[in-house]
């Protein structure tokens, strides 16, 4: 049995896509369980099990493994989806491939992501038995350096540290289409799974934001650049939020039209159904 | 061995002052693994190990006990403690006492509007439990609120997983004769200090809210009604922010006279 956890907050846009997208690409028996803090229960029809929670997406989805591995056996397939993602294309021969080739667990590596090196949740599968032997968990902590010099953790961290220091290899699903339209949204992952990814500027996205003037070290000057600095910083944002907005909604827009048209638009190809590259 | 893992986060005000209380009222070998993110490096003369770490509370204090984990035994004890919370008793013999009684002792700040869950202000249970049960602070699962609204907090998945499996847990329960403040300026189980408005305070607790001070604008309504909830809300933090400095400063300055006021 595969298990898929996903927890949708405040907004129900992506509930019926992914649904329909599991139905569309999985061909072995799964069950979903999902949560929907801050959506109208209505909504709860669409997932075989709902779990009350709230918290942090770590927390969330920290929480569903816990509920799943309380009944699944331990060959059972856990797959952690992010809310505004879902397969499009069968995902289970690369799962099955990467499993059967000593890997523990395969997952989304941002690494365009300044670099991230960690898997992410947006999409990643292993076992019951090796979540609950592990007893990995999604919160940040562990700290890397980004490919901007700077230290960082994200979710997923832990995953990764308790990984290596366990020993135990895991298959990164890199991004498979340009990143023409966005740095870091409208991502396909090892031709299996799409993740939209927009809401915030994430690192990847602030590599392009305006480098900091050089502030004086005089009275009246000094102060003054450091305001201009901070108004063009919230300028940037502001614009680079509005531009985000408006590609979401274009892409979103393709994606409920239906067909496999949206995928070409973004580089990735219609894959067809029961097929992986 | 006995490993505290203990998290500060900017402000290296608490770890000389914790540092102080181990040393007092531990008698076992213990070794001390602190992170520090945004604090002078040279603080880190006061713990056996620092990891460096970024990010939630929650997720430094898993991230601590797995790199804990990695090195310790199954029969050595594992206490996390908030930066702002230390011993004020001694603790072993109460330690050996409350794990004779069940795999976990941890606070329980009931006070914080029947908080059901244990608290990683202080907690401690062998390195063998946390492993089995795969112990994590994150929040996720839900208890009745104070205002009607269901809550999360950190403590509630390990609280759950204690529920999957069976355990049962030592609830250290506040014990203040005085109570200056409703949730801060703790004594649990006349064992442990928790000032409580330590590091990340800039948010009021339940346990102010419901006290019945707060406007009930602060569950909706009018633009106007908001913005008196809002500077009522701004009034508190700083009303509580001189009160925090006040206690911290007698803290500092040792002697046992701010302890003597509250037990």
């Amino acid at each position: 049995m595969l298990h898929v956890a996903t927890s949708h907050l405040a907004s129900p846009r992506w509930i019926d896509i992914q649904a329909k997208a599991l139905r569309e690409h999985l061909d072995v028996p799964y069950t979903t369980w999902g949560s929907i803090p801050l959506i109208d229960p209505a909504y709860g029809d669409r997932f075989d099990r709902l779990i009350g929670q709230k918290g942090p997406e770590y927390a969330r989805l920290n929480h569903l493994a816990v509920e799943i591995c309380r009944e699944a056996a331990d060959e059972d397939l856990l797959m952690f989806l992010a809310p505004d993602a879902f397969p499009v294309a069968d995902p289970m021969p690369s799962v099955r491939a990467a499993l059967d080739g000593g890997a523990v667990l395969v997952a989304a590596r941002r690494s365009e992501n300044a670099g991230d090196p960690q898997p992410h949740p947006c999409f990643c599968v292993t076992s019951a038995g090796t979540w609950r032997r592990l007893g990995l968990d999604w919160s940040d902590g562990f700290p890397w350096t980004s490919s901007d010099g700077r230290r960082v953790t994200d979710v997923g961290a832990n995953v990764m540290r308790r990984l290596e220091l366990a020993g135990e290899r895991w298959t990164p699903l890199s991004r498979t289409n340009p990143a023409e339209r966005d740095p870091l949204m409208f991502a396909v992952y090892g031709d299996i799974v799409y993740h939209h990814g927009a809401g915030e500027l994430c690192r990847a996205h602030r590599l392009g934001a305006p480098r900091p003037l050089p502030v004086p070290r005089l009275p009246v000057a000094g102060p003054a650049v450091q305001r201009l600095n901070t108004e063009r910083m919230l300028m940037w944002e502001r614009l680079a939020y509005r531009r985000m907005g408006r590609l979401s909604e274009q892409v979103i827009g393709w994606i409920e039209a239906g067909g496999d048209g949206w995928l070409q638009r973004l580089g990735a190809g219609g894959v067809p159904r029961g097929e992986s590259r | 061995m006995l490993y505290v893992a203990t998290a500060h986060y900017r402000s290296p005000r608490w770890i000389a002052i914790q540092a102080r209380y181990l040393r007092r009222h531990i008698g076992v070998p213990f070794q001390v693994w602190g992170s520090l993110e945004g604090i002078d490096p040279a603080h880190g003369e006061h713990f056996d190990r620092v990891v460096e770490q970024l990010g939630s509370h929650a997720g430094k204090l898993n991230h601590l006990a797995m790199e804990i984990c990695q090195e310790a035994d199954e029969q050595d004890l594992l206490m996390f403690l908030d930066g702002d919370a230390f011993p004020i008793a001694d603790l072993d013999e109460a330690i050996r006492e409350g794990l004779r009684q069940a795999p976990l002792m941890a606070v329980r700040r009931a006070e914080n509007v029947d908080s059901p869950q244990p608290h990683p202000c202080f907690c401690v249970t062998s390195v063998g439990t946390w492993r089995g049960l795969r112990g994590d602070w994150s929040a996720g699962p839900l208890w009745p609120g104070g205002q009607g609204h269901e809550v999360t907090d950190v403590g509630s998945l390990l609280m759950r997983k204690l529920e999957i499996e069976g355990l049962s847990w030592v609830q250290l329960l506040r014990s203040n004769r005085n109570n200056p403040d409703p949730l801060y300026y703790a004594v649990y189980g006349g064992l442990v200090y928790h000032h409580g408005a330590g590091f990340r305070s800039e948010n009021l607790a339940a346990a102010h809210r419901a006290r019945g001070l707060a406007p009930s604008a602060l569950r909706g309504g009018e633009p106007r009604a908001q913005r008196r909830a809002a500077a009522w809300e701004e009034a508190k933090r700083r009303e509580l922010l001189e009160q925090s400095e006040r206690f911290y400063e007698r803290i500092a300055a040792g002697g046992e006279d701010w302890l003597a006021e509250l037990i």
